[in-house]
């Protein structure tokens, strides 16, 4: 017999944020075979010892043509392993979720969150696998996040001209890219990242073209100075002085996990939304039908843009590993993956963060599911 | 000399009633492998799969020989129950298939269910116990890794035959045999006492010899679900049915 699967069009390894999400996982699969819940401790007991595997199929509508049909594919990280503490251990497990994900006969591959750390690597060992090809799925993201401000711009009535930006984790992957996506269209920049070094590198590099920025690695240190903010790596938040926050601020929250809301004073709670997040108009489902329990975004039709840029892929039949390594997103790069998207029927989200919908464009009203 | 690190004088009573129930464990385990390796060889027509079943049982035997010959040498008295409540049980459900003459199902019972749970917990213990007592416990785990690497061959090529037939009775014999291993490993011993264990249930004492319930559960299901995959099963399916464990 052979025991290789047929090709389906893509795969999205990801993990979950917090134990809560993990919790409705496991008790939507226990409610959906009528097995009573699992208390979250014996969750806890059980869930990192899962190898990576697929969890579900996903059908994803299309503007133009057949729907995609993909998976995805859970790697069984723990919410408090997502660090770089875990490093080995992560790595293995998403190597793991690769190697998953090309046996079930995907062509192109999404690493979700924290997962993209594998392909951001040097070395970058796994862009290939059994002709699965791998994509971070970073320059969506950084595309999402970059159209999300300067439409969030418009709608708050702010000139993106007159603005300074605060990018937080400035010097990664997605943060580079927003950075160098608004040098010279903004103000000025705001560089805040934990690596002193590499974030004078930046701040030099930027200074050679006459870029005007200013580097810190206090984020107390900038705030005061902020009209927007881009929040890209799970970003040292707990201590920053949210008095220093301008009344009129911009906060994208692209980092994992999102709670920065949690550290906000009420009044700038309308100021806040999740960035990075894709709105697909003509709709996706989940087989089995976990979406019902397992979705937990205030409006329909969402999810992360990483995990969108394998299914664009797929949609315009373009399997190659689109986002990999480090620093490598151009301003030409954003601008083609987003032409596809928009194409294939797929946006930037409404603006929501993770108490409600904060400016609802485009209305979740047009989604249709199935 | 790793054997003398741990004598009597350098750990406390409660790891050596810990280590008892251990030894009662694995020594009851044995015997029920042996017994069922045993009907194996009345269940099935084939000459070379007699052979094979009683060369099995005798292996098993040897293990249980060699857990009781360094109690004895511990001066440790284990308890030998095959009618605890969940050895029995385990030996219940494989007579049933036994019984049957499914000769594959009794191969996935006791060369895939329960022996990744003897060499996962062996290995674990083995690690922990840091003596003579756990270098016999990791030998043994390599020994019985031996057992799941003949069995995945053999239940591979078995899927290759009817893989909606086999799905069906792995599926069926994991619901019969995996709830009770969920059951006797769970934090609670769920259905009483084991009727194995000297006293209380050892899951409370294993902290004595630096040893934690929920990681030897979880590395034991660990194996099994590594196992499966390897077999050929689909891990979205598998994934089901350890989620709907008893825990």
């Amino acid at each position: 017999m052979d025991h290789s699967a047929p090709r389906i069009d893509f795969a999205l390894i990801g993990h979950q944020e917090n134990w809560q999400k993990v919790e409705i996982l496991v008790n939507t699969m226990r409610k959906m075979e009528g097995t009573e819940p699992l208390s979250l401790a014996a969750i806890k007991d059980i869930y990192p010892y899962i190898p990576p595997r697929k969890v579900f199929d996903i059908t994803v509508n299309t503007l133009r043509g057949e729907p995609v049909q993909g998976i995805y594919v859970e790697t069984f990280i723990s919410p408090e392993h997502i660090n770089i503490k875990h490093l080995q251990q992560n790595l293995s497990k998403v190597k793991a979720a690769c190697i998953c994900a090309a046996s079930e006969g995907a062509r192109i591959a999404s690493l979700g969150g924290f997962t993209s750390i594998v392909l951001e690597a040097a070395g970058n060992p796994l862009q290939e696998v059994k002709n699965t090809f791998f994509t971070t799925g970073n320059t969506l993201t950084a595309s999402f996040i970059c159209k999300g401000i300067i439409k969030a711009c418009e709608q708050k009535g702010k000139d993106i001209h007159q603005c300074k930006l605060l990018v937080v984790g400035s010097t990664g992957d997605i943060g580079s890219a927003c950075v160098n996506y608004f040098a010279g269209v903004i103000h000025s920049l705001l560089l805040c990242a934990r690596n002193n070094k590499q974030l004078q590198q930046q701040a030099a590099s930027l200074q050679e073209k006459d870029i005007n920025c200013q580097a810190s690695v206090s984020l107390n240190a900038l705030l005061p100075q902020a009209d927007i903010i881009i929040l890209v790596a799970s970003s040292p938040v707990e201590n920053w002085d949210t008095n220093l926050l301008k009344e009129t601020v911009i906060i994208c929250d692209a980092g994992y996990p999102k709670n920065i809301i949690r550290h906000l004073p009420v009044h700038l709670k309308q100021s806040i939304f999740c960035g990075g997040m894709g709105f697909i108009s003509p709709g996706f489902y989940f087989t089995p039908k976990y979406m019902e329990d397992f979705y937990q975004y205030p409006c329909a039709g969402v999810s992360h843009g990483c995990l969108l840029e394998s299914i664009v892929l797929s949609m315009e039949k373009k399997f190659e590993a689109f986002s990999t390594g480090r620093g490598n997103i151009s301003k030409e790069k954003m601008e083609i993956i987003l032409a596809m998207s928009k194409r294939n029927g797929i946006d930037v989200s409404p603006f929501f963060n993770t108490e409600e919908i904060w400016l609802s464009s485009p209305s979740p009203a047009t989604t249709n599911y199935e | 000399m790793l054997a003398t690190q741990n004598s009597h004088t350098q750990q406390s009573a409660e790891y050596w009633h810990l280590v008892t129930d251990i030894l009662s464990q694995a020594i009851t385990g044995e015997l029920v492998g042996m017994s069922n390796f045993a009907t194996l060889c009345d269940s099935v027509d084939d000459v070379l799969e007699k052979m094979e079943a009683v060369e099995h049982a005798n292996c098993e035997r040897g293990h249980a020989e060699g857990f009781m010959a360094i109690a004895q040498k511990h001066q440790l008295e284990p308890v030998i129950n095959l009618n605890g409540y969940y050895w029995k049980s385990v030996r219940e459900c494989f007579l049933k298939y036994a019984a049957q003459k499914d000769f594959i199902g009794c191969i996935i019972i006791q060369e895939v269910m329960l022996e990744c749970f003897a060499v996962s917990m062996y290995k674990d213990t083995g690690e922990a116990l840091q003596n003579d007592i756990g270098e016999l416990f990791l030998a043994i785990s390599k020994e019985e890794e031996e057992h799941i690497e003949h069995s995945i061959d053999l239940l591979r090529a078995e899927m290759d035959k009817d893989p909606l037939a086999f799905f069906l009775k792995i599926e069926q014999i994991h619901k019969d045999c995996m709830t009770i291993l969920g059951e006797w490993t769970a934090k609670s011993d769920l259905k009483g006492h084991c009727g194995v264990c000297k006293d209380s249930c050892m899951k409370e004492s294993l902290h004595h010899a630096q040893l934690d319930l929920s990681v030897i559960r979880g590395n034991a299901l660990n194996l099994y679900m590594k196992t499966l995959d390897r077999i050929g099963l689909p891990g979205q399916k598998t994934l089901q049915w350890i989620i709907q464990l008893p825990a």
